[in-house]
C-alpha cells in the first residue's frame, strides 16, 4: 500500500519539491543580495550622498531597492504556498482515483478501503508537513533579515504581506495540514478533482480571513488603551511591536485594541492548534465518507 | 455443500429506480454461472453488490455463508472482481500492474500471472494506458486470476476482445478455474458466448431475476412446441412465449415433459432459445419449482 501510494504521487511529489525549492533559492538570493547591498553601503558609502551619480554607491543602493521590491513579493507566495498543498497534493488524492474508477480497483484487492485511505492520507500529509516544516524554519529566519514593510523589517505579530505572523512560527504549518485536509476530504465527498479544488481555495481563503479577523484576536486577552491615554498609547506604539486589533468601548471608555509582541506565541499556539484539529476533523469526515461509498 | 453466493429479497435503488429487485438465489460452489439480460437488467449492480462496492438497500447477500459488508476486509482476498470498465492505474507498467497486485493480495500467483501475460503476447514493461483496450481487458482479468480468489465475479470480461482473443482468455480462465475449484459468476448479453463455459444460468430483466437455473435443468424443463396455427397452447402447459407465422404457432413451453397432442411437435431448444424466449416475455419467470412436480429446484440446490 505504501509502495502504491509512492508509485502514484512520486511525479507529484517531485513537482511540489521543485516549486517549493524555487521559493527557497529565490528567498535566499534575495537575502543574500539585500544584506550583501547593505554592507556595502554601511562600508564605504556616506550617508546624505547616496544619490550622487558617480558614486559606486548608486550601484549598491539600486541593488538594495531591488531586493526590497522582491521581498514585497515573497510573503504573499508564502501565504499562497498553503493552496499549492491542498490543490495538487490534496484534491487528486481521491477525487482523482473516483474520477478514473480506480476505487473500483483498489477496493477489490485484498486491502480494507479504511486502511487504503488513512494510508494515502497519512504518507502524502507527512510529505507536506515536511514541505511545510522546511519553509517554516527558513522564512522564520528569513523574516527578520529583509525588509517586507516598506524599508524595515515588518512585526512578527502583525498578519498579512508586511507582517510576519502568518508566515513565522508554527502557524505555517498547521495552515498547510489544514489546506491538504480540506483538498483530500473535499475530494472524497465530492469525488471530482476541479470541484475539489475549488471548494479547497474558496473555503481556505474563507477560513483564514474569517480566522484572521474574527478570532486571533480574541485567542489572547488583548491590551487597551483609552483614547485620552496619549502618554501611555505613544509610548507604546513601536512598529515592530504590536498588531493594531482596532478600536472601540471597554465598559464606557473607548479607546484602541492591541496585542502586543510578547503574547506572539500564545496566539501562534492558539491558531496552530486550531487549525490542526480542523485538519483532523476532515480526516474523520473523510473517514466516514469512504465506509460510507457504494459504487 | 455451502452456497458460494446466496441472495435473499435483494435489492438496491438508485434514486427513483431500482436496479435490482427481489432477487432471491442461492448459487453452489465450484460452479461457473453466466449472468445473461439486456443493458440496465441489473447484471452489474447484483456483481457489484457481491463484491462489496456496493450496498443492498434492501435484503442480504452472503458469500460464502458470512454477510458481505462493505467495509469489511474478511472476504476481500477470497473474492475477485473484474468491473466492465476493468480501471487500471493507466502510468503504470504492465509489471507494476503485477507489482500491486504482488504487494496488496496475500494468496497471489506471480508466476501464473506472468505466464498467462506470456501467452496472451502483452509486453511486461509497456505502459497500461498505452495498451489497447482488449490488452487492458486482458491484464484486467490477469490481475483478478492471480489474486486466487475462490469466488470470481466477471463483468463483461470479454466484451470489448475480438473472437479469437476471447476463446483464448476463456480457455486460461476455464482452465484456472476447473483446476482450482473456482466458483464463478460472468456476465455477458451473448448467449452461445456463455453456452460453452457455464453450467449455471441467471436471467435478469427490468432488474429482476427471470430465470436462474443449472443448464442441465433449464434445456431439460423447457420444449419447443411446434402447431398449428391457433391462439390456445394444448391443455395443461406453461407457456413462456409464443411466435405465430401464418402457417404455424411456436411455443416454448416449461415442464418436465412436453405433453404432447396428436397436432404438436415436440423440439429440444437450445440455451439461446430459452432465453430469448424469456426475454421477450418479461412476465414470464421461472424462479417457481418446475410445474407437474419434476423434483428440480431451478433455483439452486444440488448442482
Amino acid at each position: 500500500m505504501m509502495w502504491l501510494t509512492w508509485r502514484q504521487y512520486r511525479a507529484v511529489l517531485a513537482v511540489t519539491l521543485v516549486a517549493v525549492s524555487a521559493l527557497v533559492v529565490w528567498m535566499l538570493v534575495v537575502q543574500h543580495s539585500y544584506s550583501e547591498a547593505s554592507h556595502a553601503i554601511s562600508r564605504s558609502c556616506i550617508p546624505g550622498q547616496l544619490n550622487a551619480q558617480s558614486s559606486p554607491c548608486t550601484a549598491y543602493y539600486n541593488q538594495q531597492v531591488s531586493a526590497w521590491e522582491q521581498a514585497d513579493i515573497i510573503p504573499w507566495l508564502l501565504l499562497a504556498l498553503p493552496i499549492l498543498f491542498g490543490v495538487i497534493l490534496g484534491a487528486p488524492l481521491f477525487a482523482g482515483e473516483f474520477e478514473r474508477k480506480t476505487v473500483i480497483l483498489a477496493f477489490t484487492q485484498s486491502v480494507s478501503r479504511t486502511r487504503w485511505m488513512v494510508i494515502r492520507w497519512l504518507i502524502i500529509g507527512l510529505a507536506v508537513a515536511a514541505f511545510a516544516s522546511a519553509v517554516a524554519v527558513l522564512s522564520n529566519w528569513w523574516f527578520g533579515q529583509v525588509p517586507t514593510n516598506g524599508s524595515s523589517v515588518g512585526s512578527r505579530i502583525q498578519p498579512g504581506g508586511s507582517g510576519g505572523f502568518d508566515i513565522t512560527g508554527i502557524v505555517p504549518i498547521a495552515y498547510a495540514l489544514f489546506a491538504f485536509a480540506l483538498g483530500a476530504a473535499l475530494g472524497m465527498v465530492l469525488r471530482r478533482t476541479a470541484r475539489a479544488i475549488l471548494g479547497t481555495i474558496v473555503l481556505l481563503v474563507s477560513a483564514r480571513l474569517l480566522f484572521e479577523h474574527y478570532v486571533r484576536a480574541k485567542l489572547a486577552a488583548p491590551l487597551f488603551f483609552p483614547a485620552t491615554d496619549y502618554q501611555n498609547q505613544t509610548g507604546f506604539i513601536d512598529p515592530s511591536n504590536f498588531w493594531f486589533v482596532g478600536n472601540g468601548y471597554r465598559g464606557i471608555q473607548f479607546g484602541n485594541f492591541y496585542q502586543p509582541a510578547s503574547h506572539y506565541w500564545a496566539l501562534q499556539w492558539g491558531e496552530a492548534a486550531t487549525f490542526t484539529a480542523a485538519a483532523g476533523a476532515l480526516f474523520g469526515l473523510a473517514l466516514w465518507a469512504v465506509r460510507r461509498w457504494r459504487a | 455443500m455451502t452456497a458460494a453466493l446466496e441472495a435473499d429479497g435483494l435489492g438496491r435503488r438508485y434514486r427513483t429506480t431500482w436496479g435490482l429487485r427481489d432477487c432471491t438465489l442461492s448459487v453452489p460452489e465450484g460452479t461457473v454461472t453466466g449472468l445473461v439480460g439486456p443493458n440496465g437488467a441489473g447484471k452489474s449492480t447484483l456483481l457489484r453488490l457481491a463484491a462489496g462496492l456496493s450496498r443492498p438497500t434492501a435484503g442480504t447477500v452472503s458469500v460464502f455463508g458470512s454477510p458481505v459488508q462493505p467495509n469489511g476486509s474478511d472476504h476481500l482476498d477470497r473474492v475477485g472482481y473484474l468491473d466492465q470498465f476493468h480501471p487500471l492505474y493507466r502510468y503504470f507498467s504492465v509489471a507494476e500492474m503485477l507489482a500491486v497486485g504482488r504487494r496488496l493480495n496475500p494468496r497471489w500467483d506471480d508466476a501464473s500471472a506472468c505466464q498467462w501475460l506470456e501467452e496472451l503476447g502483452i509486453p511486461m514493461d509497456r505502459r497500461v494506458g498505452r495498451l489497447s483496450g482488449g490488452q487492458q481487458a486482458q491484464v484486467a482479468l490477469t490481475l483478478c486470476l492471480a489474486k486466487r480468489p475462490d469466488l470470481l465475479l466477471l463483468d463483461e470480461p470479454v466484451a470489448s476482445l475480438d473472437p479469437l482473443a476471447r476463446k483464448r482468455l476463456l480457455q486460461i480462465l476455464m482452465g484456472t478455474v476447473a483446476d482450482r475449484g473456482t466458483t464463478v459468476f460472468l456476465s455477458s448479453h451473448i448467449i452461445s458466448e456463455l453456452e460453452p463455459v457455464c453450467n449455471y444460468l441467471i436471467v435478469l430483466s427490468s432488474s429482476r431475476v427471470q430465470m436462474a437455473g443449472s443448464v442441465d435443468d433449464l434445456l431439460a424443463n423447457h420444449w419447443l412446441l411446434v402447431g398449428p396455427q391457433t391462439d390456445q397452447p394444448p391443455p395443461g402447459v406453461e407457456v413462456v412465449a409464443s411466435t405465430r407465422t401464418s402457417r404455424q404457432t411456436t411455443f416454448l413451453i416449461r415442464g418436465a415433459t412436453p405433453s404432447q397432442g396428436p397436432d404438436w411437435q415436440s423440439i429440444q431448444p437450445n440455451l439461446e432459445e430459452i432465453v430469448i424466449a424469456y426475454l421477450s416475455n418479461p412476465d414470464a419467470r421461472a424462479t417457481r419449482p418446475v410445474p407437474n412436480g419434476a423434483g428440480v429446484d431451478p433455483i439452486g440446490g444440488a448442482a
